[in-house]
């Protein structure tokens, strides 16, 4: 829970500076409460942007999804905090 | 009943001898009580009887702290009061910080009971409360009546020994220590008690507050993703092998940038988890599931985007404080925005 924490301080500080930045996160509420402006649902606290249950090619799948997913959070625009769910 | 002889200690201002001119003056002592130091025996019905005032310049207590916390210490030595009274200093910075500073010494060095009251965003506040009951004022010296009852309330138990209960009941700056009480229901009753009451709208009161983080309002989106340098952060620790800068496992005291330039993933063995906060097993066995350069590297490939940026940004964000956390966060941003890049993708545990 506080490594979410500090990802979304992080998050929201380069999002001050002027630079759109999306939090991948498994546990979007803290990312949510501590004001993270564009946020995407991770797999897990452990592996947010992984699986170890599937083979690796399902798994690189998996990891080009959120990432595209992420990208396309970086391009609109907002006006207040997002989960792109 | 035996007086209670207290020394006090106030700023210029409250000493009455001056304003912001007067802030650079060295500590001097004067016998008897001052102004806020008058309402306190009054208050106390004449219980306690200030017999030394302390007063010292804001800036001269900022800027010379270590003198000054000396001057005060070897006072009090002489005069061997049985209570020190800092302030209220409400929500001045300097003065609270003199406060804090002066109580949480005299209390560890001196074992003397003691007591201040400030608002709970003076930065003195993080210097003292846990160590010393800080009573919570309002910013201004409009709450001077309510400090002062407050104070005087808390020395008389200290002063007696008597138990003093959580701080919303005795209404003190919360000192971050737990203890434990006997609550009439179980933690599951609780809980559900509380959830209906949400439910229903009713307030109710939470037995683990969660800070309240003030929000930014969003950075204008990438207007063309194809022509973008995007940059890879991750607050989970993937640090090359041996953690060459020694990123701490928790409360990490800094963030550093590797490059990733001319790599197509990270390699098992090549990189190691340095964060305490989560199992490291999956990401030792495949870093890429913490910072994902093998698929980002794919898509940049594809074209999903112009660039990614030839170092990423990590740190270990386990129990880290917020406050550094903030910093980390504009420095990072500010780094990015400099090297020209243009989106930050961040993957936090």
């Amino acid at each position: 829970m506080t490594g979410t924490r500090c990802g979304a301080t992080i998050a929201r500080e380069i999002e001050r500076v002027g630079l759109p930045a999306v939090l991948i996160t498994a546990i979007p509420p803290v990312a949510l409460t501590v004001g993270a402006n564009r946020i995407i649902r991770g797999v897990a606290i452990p592996h947010p942007v992984g699986d170890p249950t599937k083979n690796s090619v399902d798994e690189l799948a998996l990891r080009k999804r959120l990432l595209e997913k992420a990208l396309m959070a970086l391009t609109i625009s907002i006006s207040k905090q997002t989960l792109f769910d | 009943m035996d007086k209670i002889k207290v020394v006090h200690y106030v700023n210029q201002f409250f000493g009455h001898i001056g304003g912001e001119d007067q802030a650079g003056i060295p500590p001097t002592v004067i016998d008897g009580p001052v102004g806020v130091g008058k309402a306190i025996q009054q208050e106390s019905g004449h219980h306690f009887e200030i017999v030394k005032t302390i007063i010292c310049g804001d800036n001269y207590a900022a800027e010379h702290v270590d003198e000054l916390v000396s001057y005060v210490l070897s006072l009090i030595k002489q005069v061997k009061p049985d209570l020190f009274v800092a302030g209220p200093a409400f929500a001045a910075g300097r003065y609270g910080i003199a406060c804090g500073t002066l109580c949480k010494e005299v209390a560890v060095q001196l074992h003397l009971p003691v007591v201040t009251a400030m608002h709970p965003l003076n930065p003195g506040v993080d210097i003292a409360k846990k160590y010393v009951y800080i009573f919570k004022t309002g910013d201004s010296a409009r709450d001077m009546a309510s400090a002062i009852t407050g104070m005087i309330a808390i020395a008389n138990k200290l002063l007696n020994k008597l138990p003093i209960g959580g701080p919303e009941e005795e209404g003190y700056i919360p000192r971050g220590i737990r203890i434990n009480v006997r609550a009439n229901k179980r933690g599951s009753r609780r809980a559900v008690d509380m959830m209906i009451k949400k439910l229903n709208g009713i307030p109710y009161e939470t037995e683990l507050p969660i800070p309240i983080f003030a929000n930014v309002s969003p950075a204008l989106p990438i207007e063309n993703i194809k022509e973008a340098v995007v940059a890879l952060v991750t607050e989970g620790g993937i640090v090359p092998k041996g953690n060459p800068d020694r990123i701490e496992a928790h409360n990490a005291s800094k963030w550093c940038h590797y490059s990733i330039r001319g790599l197509e993933a990270l390699g098992k063995g090549e990189y190691e988890v340095a964060h305490g906060g989560y199992d490291p097993v999956p990401a030792t066995e495949n870093p890429n599931r913490v910072l994902p350069l093998d698929a980002a590297r794919q898509l940049e490939k594809e074209g999903a985007f112009r660039k990614l940026y030839d170092e990423y940004a990590v740190t270990v964000g386990n129990v880290t404080a917020v406050s550094s956390a903030e910093r980390y966060g504009k420095e990072i941003g500010e780094w990015l925005k400099s090297q020209g890049v243009q989106g930050v993708i961040l993957t936090s545990t």
